[in-house]
């Protein structure tokens, strides 16, 4: 292949890397992006429910494993699908109910440092269950890739990419036509007036915390059979970074998060293919704290002044 | 001195007596119990006192959440380390330099940050201070990378011994530290306590209060901040230089998110912005993990577990957020006035368009009311006037068209002469009546943060005088009885009052008054009313939006009726009562109800 | 301020005097002398920290089993966790050498503590063997206090560099290291190595620990088509690589140090990935020297698998050990001393030799390959 060639295979296979991190890194940051855009609260504990989420799917596989021998790959998604969807919208409903419920009154600093301290426990508490070593993943797929120009593409990455889809398919739609995701739309909006018209905003908050919770698990499985390993401090960055992709996009949006979400991979993985690996996270964070500096609303949010 | 002088003198030193009473326990503890290693922790344990009174600067007082302030400890450990390394600079030139580096990077960080919104503001900060680990952690030749700097010297002081004076360096006994921090934990507690009982620290407490009102009392939020952030950074780099020099060795893993956790939940453990909280939470959180050795595992968990509890069950803290407060008696004075004139410009909006082309004039010594229905762009106007809005089109003159209003900050206007109240009441609820009253002198006196700190002979003039004129203008006002109580506890209409004295601390010539009398009873209105014109016959120019035809009509020179973003009549009170276009809008026939 | 405040407050300073009820430890109770040993022993190190205070333990107890050391006095460990922190590790030191009873110690395991404790230890005047700190500076800063039974990373990285350059015949690597101070100084070394050699590196680039996603550092590696990547660092992350490098069609031969050697490893990449990988190993496989072949069957009985560094922190306390006999008294200098003459000591990796930097004479170090889902030894590497 010519040098042009090869350059623009690399450049293709960066980007398609950076996709399929981004999905990812987007199926966490709607999560932060709803329960911001109903309760104004950065929940920082929400990048461990990530983490919890990808030590579910791999309990799951464990499991149905011991009981079932060697169970065909449908029956291990679904497994891994159910446990964690289930156990994270679970544990996001009970962090809601006993640590942020009790402050809804609250500064704005009191629940941050809060969950602070719901991200600390949760991690901890998971690695004192399944211990402090990296866990591996046993393949539930085969691992397949296709090369094709000189850019390679896996099986897990298409699957990746097909389950976001639906998932970010699915979340709009419910956000838009059903009952619950219209009250959920109207109390992010104006929860006073919301209340007003009959939905009870605890109820809602509470189907905020478990969809964005499910949402994060969803990602937390896909992220564990991709590297096929787990720990317990995975949460911690990859929820930094979702949140750097919720408000890049425009927090409170749900269509930014996602757009935030495949733009910061992209982004990342150019940096650290063609500038430095070790610098990665420098320019993450940089940008992080460039958007929240000069653009807070992010590209599709909405600045809303404080009335005087 | 005999014993009763020294007893005075205690008393009259709040902040001495108390710095002594609660280390000396400390400073006599060697004495009696020489365990190495206890005092080793007890070091560790200054330590993170000084970074805990560091952070309560920024957290507490200043009320900006931090989440990157273990950078700062970093930078300051890392400055004396080269310093030493490489110009063999003495642990106590260094030390200051530390402190100073730290200051320099925490300015920068603060600048573009300050202006950030609070919970953004914290992710902010932990994204820098991030950046700043990671970056440490890479530039391998400036600061050795992950294996960090070593060979670091250690503080030495001259000594007296056979041989005559020499230099001796601190060694591994942890007893010269003991001292040292502890020495250095009573100076900076000692310092920032005559910060918080100062103009400086006043003004922290307002703008953590309430930022925007602040600012609409001549307060320079930005810079403030700013300052603050500093203090808080220089002291950080102070305790890392005493840190680099008891470990001699430095590394960036000992500086990391969970460091800047751990100090922050020391702040508010104790109670944020209180001085002795801080300490305290730097001795549980710093005691603790040595105490329970045995449950180490779980040292994150329960870590967790504290901070999410305190913050549900008892989020001011175990010493709860309050500061020491000076009692103060009332002085007789006199207040001087002066005079005010506004000419009046066109104005427009774009969009939705509270204001279309409004003019309006008004002339040194008037009332002038503004009337209209909700939704007519009054409170727009006041806005636009006071800084808090941008005009699109047009211009706000002031003082005989010599100073232009439009598009300057809050701050600028105040200082020009327009200070103003505002419609749903923007008191300083939990600070004293004095207190409120006495950010209205901020812009107007000029001792700063080291005026603050040092005590200067300006500051403490500008302080008397602050508190004296704050006192005569209450006692004008009718509420000096009330002066040392706090404000959330007055009734509403004094609370009223008490907002328009603030206002009138300002020096301002141009009072505008966002419906005073709004929610009062008749007898309060009244005596509202009587207030206003007291202000007018001082010579300050007052400008009004109210609902209530009955105060308006008898205290107005001119009224201006507003309806849809313009101005529909203007004139003497009994001539716009009458006019159909106002009936129809907004008044009604006289005698409707 | 309000009563409640003062309460706390004066409490505090209660609780700070109340300690001083406790008694001062006396010098030496006759009863007892101690043998300090630090490592990571919670966190997410703790299997390997747990491996070496188990092995040390062992010394312990085999000793008591023996004879007393000193007279009367019976031997006892004093276990601390450094947690992999060198702030912990320094106050770790300095409780061990405030203690008087204390004549030596094990540790610590990772080479960021071990430097950082290894000042407060010379200062405290006591013995300080590491089993497992391979970096080599840590030797050079003239602490006589200190000794190590390892090998160094200069020479464990330069024997990898030189098997790679002569054995292997690659001529074009690509370095990868995990930014902390063992992983960088293992890159660093093969680096000068192999280049000296007159090989080619392609890439220097460098990852966090606890990073997952390698895939734009791997596509740009696989672009420069190299013939060998060497990786300095701990195993999680190199598992991470391989799995990736596989997906990318990054086809190249993979070598790293002490730090992967490890059955996880295996178990974390998958066989048929991890198949073909190389490692160095300070030391041949203790299964396989019949001096230790009777350690490893007792530590199996009672702990299970048997941790990498188990071996050495066993040797390392033996050491100390034998010289506190042949010093006969508890006294630090003596047994200081004592050490510092090391002469044969049979360990059970092999005879322990000190030269004057503290540095452990004629370890060897080994080259591993992974076939059939195993580690297995394929030779001493050569110089």
């Amino acid at each position: 292949m010519s040098d042009a060639q090869v350059a623009a295979a690399l450049l293709a296979q960066q980007l398609i890397n950076g996709l399929t991190i981004g999905l990812v890194y987007a199926l966490i940051a709607l999560g932060y992006t709803m329960v911001y855009g109903v309760i104004q609260l950065i929940n920082f504990a929400h990048g461990e429910v990530f983490m919890l989420g990808a030590y579910l799917a791999l309990t799951a596989v464990w499991l149905l494993t011991a009981w079932l021998g060697a169970p065909p790959a449908i029956l291990l998604l679904c497994g891994m699908f159910a446990l964690s969807v289930v156990g994270c919208a679970l544990t996001g409903r009970l962090i809601e109910r006993v640590a942020y419920r009790p402050l809804r009154g609250s500064p704005k600093l009191t629940a941050l440092i809060t969950s602070i301290g719901v991200s600390f426990f949760l991690q901890n508490a998971v690695m004192l269950l399944y211990g402090s070593r990296e866990q591996s993943v046993p393949e539930v797929l085969p691992m397949v890739s296709w090369e094709v120009g000189g850019v390679s593409v896996s099986g897990m990455q298409l699957l990746i990419l097909a389950v976001s889809a639906a998932m970010m398919v699915g979340l709009d739609r419910f956000v838009r036509r059903t009952r619950t995701g219209k009250a959920m739309r109207a109390c992010a909006e104006n929860t006073e007036a919301a209340s007003l018209m009959g939905i009870s905003p605890d109820a809602v908050i509470r189907n905020t915390f478990m969809l964005g919770s499910g949402l994060a698990a969803v990602g937390g499985m896909l992220f564990a059979m991709n590297y096929g390993s787990v720990s317990f401090h995975d949460g911690y960055l990859a929820g930094l970074k979702a949140f750097t992709a919720a408000v890049f996009g425009g927090i409170g949006s749900i269509p930014g998060a996602m757009i935030g979400g495949i733009l910061l991979g992209v982004f990342e993985g150019l940096a650290a293919g063609y500038l430095s690996s070790e610098w990665k996270d420098v320019f993450a964070f940089g940008l992080l704290v460039c958007v929240l500096i000069f653009r807070p609303s992010g590209i599709l949010g909405e600045n809303l002044p404080e009335k005087v | 001195m005999n014993g009763s002088a020294l007893k005075a003198w205690w008393r009259k030193h709040p902040f001495i007596s108390q710095v002594v009473t609660y280390l000396a326990p400390f400073a006599l503890l060697p004495l009696v119990h020489r365990n190495p290693y206890h005092l080793d922790v007890l070091t560790g344990v200054g330590i993170y006192a000084i970074l805990a009174l560091g952070l309560n600067v920024i957290v507490g007082t200043a009320g900006l959440l931090h989440l990157g302030y273990a950078a700062f400890f970093a930078i300051g450990a890392y400055s004396y380390a080269l310093l030493n390394i490489h110009a063999d600079c003495p642990f106590w030139l260094g030390l200051p330099a530390s402190g100073v580096a730290a200051m320099a990077l925490g300015t920068l960080i603060a600048v573009p940050s300050i202006r950030v919104r609070g919970d953004y503001l914290a992710i902010t900060t932990l994204g820098f201070g991030e950046i700043v680990r990671i970056t440490v952690n890479n530039l391998d030749e400036w600061t050795g990378g992950p294996n960090g700097l070593l060979g670091i010297d250690r503080p030495s002081l001259p000594m007296h011994g056979p041989d005559g004076w020499t230099l001796r360096s601190f060694s591994v006994d942890p007893l010269p530290y003991y001292y040292l921090v502890l020495a250095m934990t009573a100076a900076i507690a000692y310092l920032l306590f005559r910060l918080s009982d100062s103009k400086i620290g006043r003004a922290l407490t307002a703008i953590r209060e309430d930022e925007l009102a602040a600012g609409c009392m001549g307060v320079p939020v930005l810079r403030t901040k700013i300052t603050a952030f500093a203090l808080g950074s220089f002291i950080a780099g102070l305790a890392g230089a005493v840190y680099a020099s008891k470990q001699t060795i430095i590394s960036p893993d000992s500086f990391d998110f969970v460091l800047s956790v751990l100090i922050l939940a020391m702040v508010v453990l104790g109670g944020m912005g209180n001085i002795w909280g801080a300490a305290l939470g730097a001795f549980v959180l710093g005691v603790l993990p040595e105490v329970l050795r045995e449950f180490a595992a779980y040292r994150m968990l329960l870590f967790g577990l504290i901070m999410i509890l305190m913050m549900i069950f008892r989020p001011q803290g175990i010493l709860g957020g309050q500061l020491i407060r000076r009692e103060l008696r009332p002085v007789r004075r006199e207040v001087s006035d002066g005079a005010a004139e506004v000419k009046g410009a066109s104005k427009s909006y774009g969009g939705v368009a509270p204001l279309k082309n409004m003019d309006l004039v008004i002339h040194a010594g008037e009332i002038v009311s503004l009337i209209g229905p909700n939704g007519a762009g009054k409170t727009s106007f006041f806005n636009c006037v006071t800084g808090l809005a941008r005009i699109d089109a047009g211009r706000i003159a002031f003082d005989g068209g010599r100073v232009r209003l439009d598009g300057l900050a809050p701050e600028r206007i105040l200082r020009a002469g327009v200070a103003r109240t505002f419609q749903n009441l923007r008191i300083f609820r939990n600070m004293t009546v004095l207190e409120n009253v006495a950010i209205g002198y901020h812009s107007r006196t000029r001792s700063g943060l080291l005026d603050a700190i040092l005590r200067t002979r300006r500051h403490r003039v500008e302080e008397m005088k602050t508190l004296r004129e704050s006192l005569e203008l209450l006692g004008w006002i009718g509420l000096n009885e009330q002066a040392n109580e706090i404000a959330g506890c007055l009734s509403y209409g004094d609370q009223k009052r008490l907002e328009i004295a603030r206002a009138l601390a300002c020096g301002p010539r141009l009072l505008l008054l966002d419906e005073p009398v709004a929610g009062m009873n008749p007898t309060e209105k009244s005596a509202i009313s009587a207030v206003i014109r007291r202000i007018r016959d001082r010579g300050i120019s007052v400008f009004l939006i109210e609902h209530d035809m009955k105060v308006v009509m008898p205290l107005s020179d001119r009224v201006v009726v507003m309806d849809d973003g313009r101005k529909i009549a203007e004139g003497p009170p009994d001539k716009v009562q009458c006019d159909p276009r106002v009936i129809a809008a907004y008044l009604g026939e006289p005698g409707d109800a | 301020m309000t009563l409640f405040r003062r309460a706390v407050l004066t409490a505090a300073a209660a609780v700070v005097l109340g300690s001083a009820a406790q008694p001062v430890p006396a010098a030496a109770e006759e009863r007892v002398v101690r043998i300090g040993l630090v490592a990571p022993l919670t966190g997410d190190q703790a299997y390997i920290g747990q491996g070496c205070l188990n092995g040390a333990r062992m010394a312990v107890e085999d000793a008591n089993v023996r004879g007393p050391v000193f007279g009367q006095a019976r031997l006892e460990l004093v276990p601390l966790d450094d947690q992999h922190n060198p702030t912990q590790a320094v106050l770790a030191a300095n409780k061990l050498v405030a203690d008087p009873t204390v004549i030596g110690v094990v540790g610590h395991f990772n080479s960021s503590c071990t430097k950082a404790a290894s000042a407060i230890y010379h200062e405290g005047r006591m013995v300080q063997v590491t089993p497992a700190s391979t970096n080599p500076e840590i030797s050079r800063q003239g602490f006589d206090t200190f000794f190590r039974v390892c090998a160094t990373d200069d020479v464990q990285a330069p024997a990898a560099a030189r098997y790679a350059y002569g054995r292997l015949g690659a001529r074009r690597a690509a370095i990868i290291d995990d930014q902390t101070t063992y992983g960088k100084g293992l890159a660093d070394q093969f680096e000068k190595t192999f280049k000296d050699l007159g090989g080619e590196v392609l890439r220097r680039d460098g990852i966090t620990q606890g990073e997952k996603d390698f895939a734009p550092l791997l596509t740009r590696i696989k672009v420069l088509k190299p013939e060998l990547v060497f990786y300095g660092g701990v195993y999680p992350e190199l598992a991470l690589l391989l799995k990736q490098s596989r997906k990318l069609g990054l086809k190249t031969q993979w070598m790293g140090g002490d730090g992967i050697y490890e059955a996880s490893l295996i178990q974390l990449a998958g066989p048929d990935v991890a198949e073909g990988l190389y490692a160095t190993m300070l030391g041949v496989d203790p299964k396989t020297l019949p001096s230790a072949a009777d350690f490893v069957k007792r530590y199996e009985a009672r702990h299970g698998e048997i941790g990498s560094f188990s071996t050495y922190a066993y040797d390392a306390a033996n050491v100390i050990i034998e010289a506190a006999r042949r010093a006969g008294a508890p006294d630090r200098q003596a047994v200081l001393s004592e050490v510092r003459a090391t002469k044969d000591h049979s360990g059970i990796l092999g005879p322990v030799n000190f030269d004057e930097n503290g540095d452990v004479v004629g370890r060897s170090v080994g080259i591993y390959r992974v076939a059939d889902g195993k580690f297995r030894f394929l030779e001493e590497a050569g110089s």
